[in-house]
């Protein structure tokens, strides 16, 4: 194992740098959520896809992958416009890792014509996605449900600060709950701004199916670090995913020059945390992301 | 951050295989390289469009509304873009071999392997770019980070040297999402940015850096693109294609 040379102090001297970055990047990210919640030429597909949701007609790609955790952040948060009923699936698929190997998934999932980013959308978007059938309603129950897993890591990352010892790692952990805090607060600008009530509750059939089993077996401060670490890399390979998904380059890139942030987090986790070796940080020596989106579809996920 | 000798001893048997496979083309490649440069001159498939991308910047792909037209128009295809693509993982990998004789035990096998990622990287590139693929590495920014290299000195320099080449290649990704049309196209290069940029951060820790200085443009990956000088920069078609 490799050694951490670094001092609690000069941890959350950095830490309190990031999280100072993080506050000045929120305003951009809650920009794009604006944008993408308004948008009415965007589909529900590329919306849930963004979100790591299933969306109509394409449940043969959102299928469980990698670590348990895996699920809390791609959680299936909703099913179908119609609100069919959906199963939980365990099924584990193979890294993306070929542009062949994503062609499928993506021309699948992304369909309708490209819409060029509009300036200034932002505030036209407000008051416009919960007036309509099916797709204007999906906006709010995928926002929703957005924030209620948000809301569910926040919560996540409290339980787990009852096993973190060491105090330089117990100041990341709040750290990283307070950026889940500012994802939560903007999700419900997005939602109160459309005319929803803005969430204040986790996601619980996702906690109850997915997350307490985990939070049970964790005894350790390395335990509680491993499941922050998935879920960064659940986000990451979320947001890999809509990188291919999503229907504009704008928004593609948009969204990668975040997802690219969320895997360099979960580089640092790995490697200055928990004393894991750079191997450590591509499993099997991997050397493309994974860009399947690890899904699962649970009944009572979705937040209408 | 420190990674133990042992540690990389104990993998290096592990990742020997990657290297020796990475390397078999690689003195074709090199043989090439100088035939390409010359054809590389006379491409000028990035005329008109250097202003419009360097002005991308991060998190501004949301307000420059038309910009795939325009790209479109200046005649950067998706095949185009994964040639150039291509073009830049091949010349990672000359830079990592290039470098090796400067890495010690400890840290050549973490090196072969983003050698071999690299390799990966410009195979499936190459798969999608048609007759746009090419050879061998980029012969502009070989012939631009030549210098540099010749000039480095200890394992540390090498790395440093290997830190900002990292961010160039994720930063240079992220604008090019901004260009891709084809959502294929895109979705390969969005499995490829994360692993440029844990490249990097895994080199920044290895070097000592404080955690800060391992998310080089804070929150958001840049999409900005400049002549290879910045390193906060991704590598601009309109300098190296």
């Amino acid at each position: 194992m490799s050694n951490n040379d670094l001092n609690n102090e000069e941890i959350r001297r950095q830490l309190r740098s990031i999280d100072a970055m993080n506050k000045e990047a929120m305003p951009m990210w809650r920009n794009a959520l604006t944008r993408m919640f308004g948008d009415p030429n965007m589909s529900t597909d590329d919306k849930a896809a963004l979100l790591g949701v299933p969306a109509p007609g394409r449940r043969d790609i959102f299928k469980m992958g990698g670590a348990a955790i895996a699920g809390a952040a791609l959680l299936a948060a909703c099913g179908s416009d119609d609100k069919k009923s959906a199963t939980t699936t365990a099924s584990t698929v193979a890294p993306t890792t070929s542009v062949a190997s994503t062609t499928a998934a993506t021309t699948a999932a992304t369909t309708g014509a490209t819409t060029p980013a509009t300036e200034g959308s932002t505030a036209a978007t407000e008051g416009s996605t919960a007036t309509t059938d099916g797709g204007g309603n999906m906006d709010l129950t995928l926002a929703k449900t957005a924030a209620s897993l948000e809301k569910l890591a926040v919560d996540v990352y409290g339980t787990a600060a009852a096993l973190l010892t060491t105090p330089a790692v117990l100041d990341a952990a709040k750290l990283f709950a307070g950026h889940h805090q500012m994802h939560l607060d903007a999700l419900n600008g997005v939602i109160t701004g459309a005319g929803g009530k803005a969430v204040t509750e986790q996601n619980k059939a996702v906690f109850n199916a997915l997350i307490k089993p985990s939070l049970d077996k964790a005894k350790s401060e390395s335990d509680a670090l491993m499941i922050a670490v998935a879920l960064e890399e659940a986000a990451a390979q979320t947001y890999t995913f809509a990188g291919g998904a999503l229907s504009t380059p704008e928004l593609r890139s948009t969204i990668m020059t975040i997802g690219g942030v969320e895997a360099r987090h979960a580089a640092v986790l790995r490697m200055v945390a928990l004393a894991m070796t750079p191997f450590d940080v591509f499993p099997d020596k991997r050397a493309f992301f994974p860009g399947d989106n690890p899904l699962a579809a649970i009944d009572g996920a979705l937040i209408s | 951050m420190q990674i133990t000798s042992r540690e990389f001893q104990a993998l290096a048997a592990d990742v020997d295989d990657l290297h020796n496979e990475s390397m078999k083309t690689f003195a074709e490649e090199t043989a090439e390289l100088h035939l390409d440069a010359y054809k590389a001159s006379r491409r000028t498939f990035m005329a008109g469009s250097a202003g419009l991308v360097g002005a991308v910047a991060i998190g501004s792909a949301l307000v420059l509304p038309g910009l795939s037209q325009r790209v479109a128009a200046a005649g950067l295809d998706d095949k185009t873009i994964a040639g150039y693509a291509q073009s830049v993982e091949l010349a990672a990998v000359a830079v990592y071999t290039m470098a090796a004789p400067l890495l010690t035990s400890a840290t050549l096998p973490v090196a072969q392997m983003f050698l071999a990622h690299h390799q990966a990287h410009a195979d499936a590139f190459g798969a999608v770019a048609g007759d746009k693929a090419v050879k061998a590495p980029n012969a502009k920014l070989v012939a631009a980070v030549g210098p540099t290299l010749a000039g480095l000195k200890t394992e540390a320099d090498a790395l440093g040297f290997a830190f900002v080449l990292e961010g160039q290649a994720a930063y240079t990704y992220a604008a090019a999402l901004t260009l891709l049309q084809d959502p294929a196209y895109a979705a390969a290069t969005a499995t490829i940015l994360p692993i440029e940029a844990q490249h990097q951060t895994v080199l920044g820790i290895a070097l000592g850096k404080k955690v800060t200085d391992v998310f080089p443009t804070g929150a958001f990956e840049s999409s900005a693109l400049g002549d290879g000088t910045d390193p906060l920069k991704g590598l601009d078609p309109a300098t190296f294609g």
